[in-house]
């Protein structure tokens, strides 16, 4: 069954983005994908060479090493990476996230440098908020960073980072006397230490690690916005491109359970007939192809609002996210149902599937945190503006 | 001028929930507003006012009423003219 990937006005086989598409395809299919999850990191040398095609920061443009790719056609790329590789999507989604909110709020000097250095694929960046004590409450951080001669002292723990392992530069939420801070921590800096967290029930190639940060010194060009802002805007940045990823990764999630249930149903008999033929099922089917092109409809609709840069692509892309990893984690458990025993041995797509996309209904904002998201946007619904624009 | 504060005063009072702001009013420490709307005002503010926010704008203390908004954007006007000035030279 070929992939429908449903055509965009910005997407094209033959335009940059197609060729991405392509490049990437080319790089996933060097990599035996069952054995890094086995080994439970990515292979090495694999950021370097998508970072030559381009591919780690494919929306920075081509000055800094990136494609200078829509929004759609960076949703293709995640739709590809979570169809095939969910582990992979989540480090590139932590990279992104941290280079998006550099190059938006970082300083001139310090953006041309790290984003460079990030899109070849010589530093790795991760996206370092979540703490042992503070998720979903950002503003529960413990971190703190105190001013000090040369700029900042930093102290804290940070969790859960997606491919913290192998990371060189850690984009920081901490709190300051200011307010929220985001800084750049250096794995290098004297007073950090790195340690890899094991292996979840899913993103098993993701390489978690954990950041801890002893009176770890960071100069005043390495802090990202103004001091006040860390919160609110850079690390707002970085989630909101990062639910983006996530979501587009769902929807390749769902699109895969799609494919690997039509080839299933339709080869396994029983009762004398292809599963396919049994109603239970063709009900099963038909929504999960229902359910996964309505969440990338979604997703696009999030992608149009994000190229106009209208306010209400937070909401959408929110939206997205909430819609798609409910829709993967769906899709993905009926494929396991579909697929019986054959789809709960070890290794087995369906197997990982279902493992990740559990693991997608948590990150960047769990169910419940979009649903209040969500709800708080309908309240401001009733109030017209005068610019004519409108919310819904 | 006085067309922009009264599209600054909408976008606000929608953000809020229609709740009466005075213009001088502290919108963030009143609590009315979350960070999703702190991002989502800058966003609107660009497209609306054709201005181009920067990492040193993001002082709250510009964002803070709807008077400070006023203020930023008109400040961001101006150095724009001046750089377009000078750009000219």
């Amino acid at each position: 069954m070929s992939s429908p990937t449903t055509p965009t006005p910005a997407t094209s086989a033959a335009g940059v983005g197609g060729r991405a598409l392509q490049g990437l395809r080319e790089v996933l299919r060097t990599v035996d994908i069952q054995a890094a999850e086995a080994a439970g990191r990515l292979p090495e040398g694999l950021l370097g060479e998508l970072g030559e095609r381009g591919l780690l920061l494919p929306c920075r443009s081509r000055d800094v090493g990136g494609l200078a790719l829509n929004q759609y056609e960076l949703g293709a790329l995640c739709e590809e990476l979570g169809g095939q590789w969910v582990s992979l999507l989540s480090v590139l989604t932590a990279h992104m996230m941290a280079a998006e909110a550099i190059g938006r709020w970082g300083n001139h000097e310090l953006a041309a440098t790290v984003l460079a250095e990030a899109a070849g694929g010589r530093r790795q960046l991760a996206f370092a908020l979540s703490e042992p004590e503070a998720g979903s409450d950002a503003e529960g951080v413990r971190s703190h960073a105190e001013p000090a001669a040369e700029g900042y002292r930093i102290t804290g723990v940070k969790t859960w980072l997606s491919g913290g392992q192998d990371a060189d530069l850690f984009l920081v939420l901490a709190q300051s006397p200011g307010g929220p801070i985001a800084l750049l921590v250096d794995r290098a800096d004297p007073g950090v230490e790195v340690t890899p967290i094991e292996p979840l029930l899913g993103f098993r190639a993701a390489g978690l690690a954990q950041l801890a940060m002893n009176e770890v010194v960071v100069p005043a060009r390495r802090v990202v916005g103004r001091p006040a802002s860390g919160l609110r805007h850079v690390a707002a940045t970085a989630l909101d491109h990062g639910r983006f990823c996530l979501a587009w990764g769902g929807v390749g999630l769902a699109q895969a359970s799609l494919r690997n249930c039509a080839d299933r149903t339709a080869q396994r008999h029983q009762f004398g007939s292809p599963l396919l033929d049994h109603q239970l099922v063709r009900a099963m089917l038909s929504d999960m192809l229902v359910e996964t092109a309505a969440a990338r409809l979604l997703c696009a609709e999030a992608a149009r609002l994000r190229e106009e840069g209208a306010p209400e692509a937070l909401v959408y892309t929110s939206m997205a996210k909430y819609r798609s990893a409910r829709t993967a984690a769906r899709a993905t458990r009926d494929a396991l149902q579909l697929h019986g025993a054959f789809g709960t041995s070890a290794g087995h797509p369906v197997e990982r599937a279902f493992r990740d996309a559990k693991l997608l209904e948590l990150v960047e904002g769990t169910e419940q945190i979009h649903q209040a998201t969500i709800a708080g946007h309908i309240q401001r619904l009733a109030y017209p503006r005068v610019d004519g624009a409108s919310v819904l | 001028m006085a067309d922009d504060i009264i599209a600054i005063r909408s976008f606000v009072a929608a953000g809020v929930g229609g709740a009466e702001v005075a213009d001088d009013q502290d919108i963030f420490a009143g609590g009315y507003v979350n960070s999703l709307f702190a991002v989502q005002l800058v966003m609107w503010l660009e497209r609306q006012f054709g201005i181009f926010a920067q990492g040193t704008d993001l002082d709250l203390g510009n964002f803070l009423s709807v008077e400070r908004i006023c203020a930023f954007v008109a400040a961001k006007r101006a150095a724009a003219d001046t750089a377009a000035v000078s750009s000219l030279r």
